[in-house]
């Protein structure tokens, strides 16, 4: 897909106009913040488990080169093959090329952030072959030439009634007027099962690989990941490097984090551990194929300040807790990866200069680190990121001979940096505090109309009141009411009788 | 320089990531993490069976128990009733076997397929490709795969899967209805507990592949709105035995 993640200001503002999108964003935001806080809550010792699971995600970058290795030799000991890949391009020429040399014709996938990453579908299908989703939300998406808006619900931003329009378009079934969803779920089964069963290549991403035994770990809840590795004769992978884990036992705490932090179940319908190619006589590929992908993850693993987003493990949680996101949904980011995560990741795979807005595109609250199950410091990265955007890495970058972002308006700068060193002042001296709040109350009061303030001419401000309403401040300071109160207090307690005055 | 040395030789050269505590790191806590689990105690098989079947129940599995051969094969005859089954599918597992039920299906005349797991199945596959192809009914129907399985976990109401000889997950996947015999001594509590030595995550004795069935197959992809059977059996259910 072609990045918009510089255009995200007017992406998020279609998004704020979308009644159907806001809708389903509040269903599904909110279902998914539910049900993982009720899976959490389960389990007293889950501050325990992500304490565990960013030790264990942090070992495993601190021994990324080895382990790198290590899981090469466990899985070709196995019958598997490994294949390294800088960059998306090199990525998809070598699944094209196994295919190509393998007289494949049909590739079924299972949903795989990796593939979305490189553009897999539109290079192989570049190369004569025909590519199938098979995720339902991905096959919704994919029918509709679209792309995903959630890293574990794709089609979060598609309604029923669109879904229906699409199948009947593409598929030419209409689904039944009391079939509702299930009718639409049945509609697609039908028409995946003999791509599935007439494929010759399987296509899945994975959520952890481990070193120790060279297995992949695929998680899912449809069972077109397992069919996905099970039915066609060859089985590729494309694994990001960051994606290795140690130790086999280190899936013990993984898989308790991951699944109840992406969709609040305690383990997902489907859990698919792969090891090796199958055994003569047994069921399964026999042919695996790991494609290793860099595409970037070795520039940000250079740097200090960053390389900890390496730990995400794509679970979506910061997605759903995250107050922009839940308003502007995951096209408005631009790019494959949205939300507090992809705000971070996405600069550092296309350039700070090409998602220039996305890590300004946050409240800061803090919300995507508290769920995060591998406690990745996100807000403290988005600050990393704003600093490298003000502090001239545009005009360092431009230098390079990359293409130079336009930089922010000077006098807001300007009046930023004054603005903030006038509050430093005013709040370590009470009495400048007092007249400044005094002065600011009279002038926003001047600004009110029924109690609400809808846009303020000054500096700085003038952006926030062009999207938000604020209401009006009180006519008297809280300092002052307490005052005011207090007084009132002292003198009702001087008119009481002494034993009174005792008790109280 | 090959893609492959590149990418390592940039790792190494990173100075964010020295190896601090490689040669002295262990798993954190991790009997912390068992201490305060909500689990129930291994030795009480009883409330295992309890817990496994209140969970599977929870993720929209049907949960049945059964204490011989009598209530076992009441069980799956109610079961197919329900189910409206036309034909069974079953590997030869041990439980299936124990609980002599190839015999109770040929009492119910129903049409039955056994599965090994192989690639003797692949003319089915093919017959299946064919007859979705053609948009008709196969030729080698059935709609009920009925397994063992390699362990089961209590705290999540999750069956474990192994592919070995004789046990593949094609014949149960493209099904539309899955029941899994449990015996009860396979309920361990929780997830850490199948990774044992000789568990169904025994990581010095991998197969292929293992699954970790946790209920029937799911999607909320659409409005959220959870569906069951978008690719896998849309109807699963466990039977504890013993």
């Amino acid at each position: 897909m072609h990045p918009t993640s510089q255009s995200f200001k007017d992406n998020a503002h279609s998004a704020l106009t979308n009644d159907t999108l806001q809708r389903a964003l509040r269903k599904a935001t909110g279902r998914f913040v539910n049900e993982r806080a009720h899976a959490v809550g389960e389990r007293p010792d889950f501050q325990v488990l992500r304490e565990q699971g960013r030790a264990i995600k942090a070992d495993a970058l601190e021994r990324l080169p080895e382990l790198l290795e290590q899981f090469e030799e466990q899985v070709v000991a196995r019958g598997g093959q490994v294949h390294w890949a800088r960059t998306a391009s090199e990525a998809n020429a070598i699944v094209l090329r196994i295919a190509k040399a393998e007289g494949v014709t049909r590739v079924v996938k299972s949903k795989s952030m990796a593939t979305e990453e490189t553009n897999l579908n539109e290079a192989l299908e570049g190369g004569g072959l025909e590519v199938v989703e098979t995720d339902l939300g991905e096959y919704i998406l994919q029918l509709d030439h679209d792309y995903p808006s959630h890293i574990i619900a794709p089609a979060v931003h598609k309604t029923k009634e669109q879904v229906a329009d699409i199948f009947e378009r593409e598929l030419h079934e209409k689904n039944p007027p009391d079939a509702g969803i299930p009718g639409l779920n049945a509609i697609a089964r039908r028409a995946l099962r003999s791509k599935f069963l007439s494929s010759q290549m399987g296509i899945t991403g994975a959520n952890f690989a481990v070193a120790e035994t060279g297995t992949l770990v695929v998680v899912e809840n449809e069972g077109n990941a397992a069919l996905t590795s099970t039915v066609p004769r060859i089985h590729v992978a494309m694994v990001g490097i960051e994606k290795i884990v140690p130790r086999f036992d280190d899936l013990r705490v993984m898989l308790k984090l991951l699944a109840r932090s992406a969709t609040g179940q305690r383990l997902t319908s489907y859990t698919n551990f792969l090891t090796g190619v199958a055994k003569e006589g047994l069921e399964g590929p026999r042919q695996l194929h790991i494609v290793l992908l860099d595409n970037g993850r070795t520039k940000i693993y250079d740097d200090p300040k960053l390389a900890g987003s390496l730990r995400c493990i794509r679970c979506g949680a910061c997605l759903n807790a995250c107050p922009v996101y839940q308003k502007t949904g995951g096209h408005a980011y631009g790019w494959v990866y949205s939300g507090p995560i992809g705000a971070v990741i996405t600069p550092q795979y296309l350039g700070v200069n090409n998602a220039q807005p996305l890590p300004f595109a946050s409240s800061l609250c803090g919300a995507c680190y508290e769920v995060c199950p591998v406690k990745i410091e996100i807000p403290h990265m988005l600050l990393e990121l704003r600093q490298k955007v003000i502090d001239g890495e545009i005009a360092k970058q431009a230098q390079d001979g990359e293409h130079a972002a336009k930089p922010r308006k000077s006098l807001d700068r300007i009046m930023e940096g004054l603005s903030f060193k006038m509050f430093s002042m005013a709040a370590t001296r009470p009495w400048l505090w007092r007249l400044g709040t005094n002065i600011a109350r009279v002038l926003l009061r001047s600004k009110a109309s029924g109690g609400q303030i809808s846009s303020l001419p000054y500096p700085v401000v003038r952006n926030w009141t062009q999207v938000r309403d604020l209401p009006a401040p009180a006519r008297e300071s809280f300092m002052s009411q307490w005052r005011s109160q207090r007084g009132a207090n002292a003198a009702v307690a001087e008119q009481a009788p002494p034993a009174e005055r005792k008790v109280e | 320089m090959s893609s492959r040395d590149e990418i390592l030789e940039l790792l190494r050269r990173s100075a964010v990531w020295s190896p601090k505590h490689a040669d002295t790191f262990q798993m954190p806590h991790l009997e912390d993490a068992a201490r305060l689990s909500p689990a129930v105690p291994r030795q009480d098989h009883h409330a295992l069976a309890e817990r496994f079947l209140m969970r599977l129940q929870s993720v929209k599995g049907e949960a049945y128990r059964a204490y011989d051969t009598k209530s076992v094969h009441e069980t799956v005859k109610a079961l197919i009733a329900s189910w409206n089954v036309k034909s069974v599918a079953y590997y030869l597992d041990s439980p299936v076997l124990d609980f002599a039920l190839p015999k109770l299906l040929e009492e119910l005349k129903l049409p039955t397929f056994v599965l090994k797991g192989g690639p003797d199945e692949d003319a089915w596959r093919a017959e299946l490709a064919q007859a979705a192809l053609e948009q008709r009914t196969p030729k080698v129907p059935w709609d009920l795969a009925i397994c063992g399985c390699a362990g089961a976990i209590a705290e999540t109401g999750t069956i474990a899967h192994r592919i070995t000889q004789g046990r593949g997950r094609g014949g149960w996947l493209l099904c539309a209805a899955q029941l899994v015999v449990v015996n009860v001594e396979q309920i361990v509590p929780d997830l850490e507990d199948l990774f044992v030595p000789g568990g169904a995550l025994d990581k010095e004795d991998m197969p292929r592949a293992v699954t970790l069935v946790t209920g029937p197959s799911r999607t909320a992809d659409i409005e959220q709105t959870l569906t069951v059977g978008v690719h896998g059996p849309g109807k699963f259910a466990g039977l504890v035995v013993g």
